[in-house]
């Protein structure tokens, strides 16, 4: 019941990548499921935000998880699951908006070579004139 | 092993992404000598870091800019003291820093979301992420729902349920009353409030509550410029749940008490045009 003076938190949405394929043709459109999520995506506004996954290497690690239902060995995602590249989705995402902050949720750069990353994270910051925020961590 | 990596990564990152060339060691595999990116970038990159070990929240308050956990309000209760802790030590302020929190819009029934999404702001994130992943039995066997609507509806709803929220016309009362002639009101509101309340509500406990709570703290109740404030309760039907009662505010306006949907006997109070009485406040959607 305490009252609270802290700002009302930004509203963002994490980017379904690994749910919705980034190949098939969605119904009857010319575009993937997950384009079509990015056209229709309404997060715009300053303060908006958009984070984007980045499981790849988890994946083909076949990491024991602690979920118990992954303990004997099994890894969190199957292998038919999608991942594709945090960067192309952030691509899409820095042309289709004006104002969402974008984020990586989280990338897994330990396993990454570092000069590579740098240029993709410059060039997400530059397209997207300084909205690119990058979450790192070791996965 | 990954961590030590990371933690050499990120000041390189943040020198390379300058344009300036770097010369060192990054984990036990890169080897830089005079490496450089071009173009880099004029912007600012803020480098937030995710995870949820004690040596995540190092990592977050001496190299980052923000920190991404990935529990729940609880969870994250518990852990943001240790890193509050560690920025101390570096001498940043918990407010020049950044968290985000998380509601699973697919696994929670929507009568909880406002709720959530208060109580991450209670708990100070300054962003909030919705995920629209659902339930297993919602995907086909290789884990994909490829129906973009899905997640769009989602997270819509939740714009929907919010909206009052977001809007600017919902400042808080307390910032409300800084500006706007907050001793004049309060001079005369108190009694006011006391003799109203108490004597229609003393029979319902919970109502009590909320009527001990605004006599108290009658500087957070809101008023237009209207000259007659009365409060009159009535009490609108036998069943507390999901019965709304209603105070006559200012311009008689309707000011809604009502438990929450979810049964868990939590206090709602709605105004219509006005939010913060410390407790949840509820936009009715009907």
């Amino acid at each position: 019941m305490a009252i609270t003076e802290n700002p009302l938190p930004n509203i963002g949405v994490v980017v379904p990548s690994k749910e919705l394929p980034l190949t098939a043709r969605y119904e009857d459109f010319d575009i993937s499921p997950l384009e079509y999520f990015i056209a229709e995506l309404v997060f715009d506004w300053p303060g908006a935000f958009a984070a984007v996954y980045h499981h790849t290497v988890l994946r083909s690690e076949r990491l024991p998880h602690t979920e118990p239902k992954h303990r004997k060995g099994e890894t969190r995602y199957k292998m038919q699951t999608p991942f594709p590249d945090p960067f192309a989705i952030l691509n899409m995402l820095a042309r289709s908006t004006t104002h969402t902050e974008l984020f990586t949720a989280v990338l897994v750069s330990p396993q990454l070579q570092t000069a590579p990353l740098a240029q993709q994270i410059a060039a997400i910051a530059n397209l997207s004139n300084g909205r690119f925020s990058v979450g790192l961590g070791v996965g | 092993m990954r961590g030590r990596i990371l933690n050499q990564q990120i000041p390189a990152i943040r020198e390379l992404l300058t344009g300036n060339p770097l010369t060192g060691k990054v984990g036990p595999r890169e080897v830089f000598d005079q490496m450089a990116i071009n173009p880099g970038t004029r912007h600012k990159v803020p480098i937030w870091i995710g995870g949820q070990s004690k040596a995540a929240r190092e990592r977050a308050a001496f190299l980052g800019e923000g920190w991404m956990p990935l529990g729940d309000v609880d969870q994250y209760m518990q852990q943001i003291g240790y890193l509050h802790e560690q920025l101390s030590i570096v001498g940043k302020k918990p407010r020049d820093f950044s968290t985000m929190g998380r509601i699973a819009l697919g696994k929670t029934p929507s009568s909880l979301w406002v709720d959530n999404f208060l109580s991450w702001q209670r708990a100070g994130a300054t962003h909030v992420a919705l995920t629209t992943t659902g339930n297993e039995s919602e995907y086909d066997q290789n884990g994909i729902m490829a129906d973009p609507h899905h997640h769009l509806q989602l997270q819509n709803r939740f714009l929907e349920l919010t909206d009052w929220l977001r809007t600017p016309r919902f400042g808080t009362l307390s910032s409300f009353f800084r500006s706007q002639g907050r001793q004049e009101f309060l001079e005369d509101l108190p009694a006011k409030l006391q003799d109203c309340l108490y004597l229609e509500l003393d029979e319902d406990l919970k109502i009590e509550y909320i009527a001990q709570f605004l006599a108290e703290r009658a500087n957070f109740v809101w008023a237009t410029t209207s000259e007659t404030f009365q409060l009159q309760v009535k009490k609108t039907g036998e069943s507390l749940q999901n019965q709304p009662r209603y105070l006559i505010g200012p311009d008689g306006l309707k000011v809604h008490f009502f438990h929450s949907l979810d049964g868990t006997n939590k206090l709602y109070v709605m105004y219509d045009q006005v939010l913060e009485l410390g407790f949840n406040i509820w936009k009715p959607v009907w």
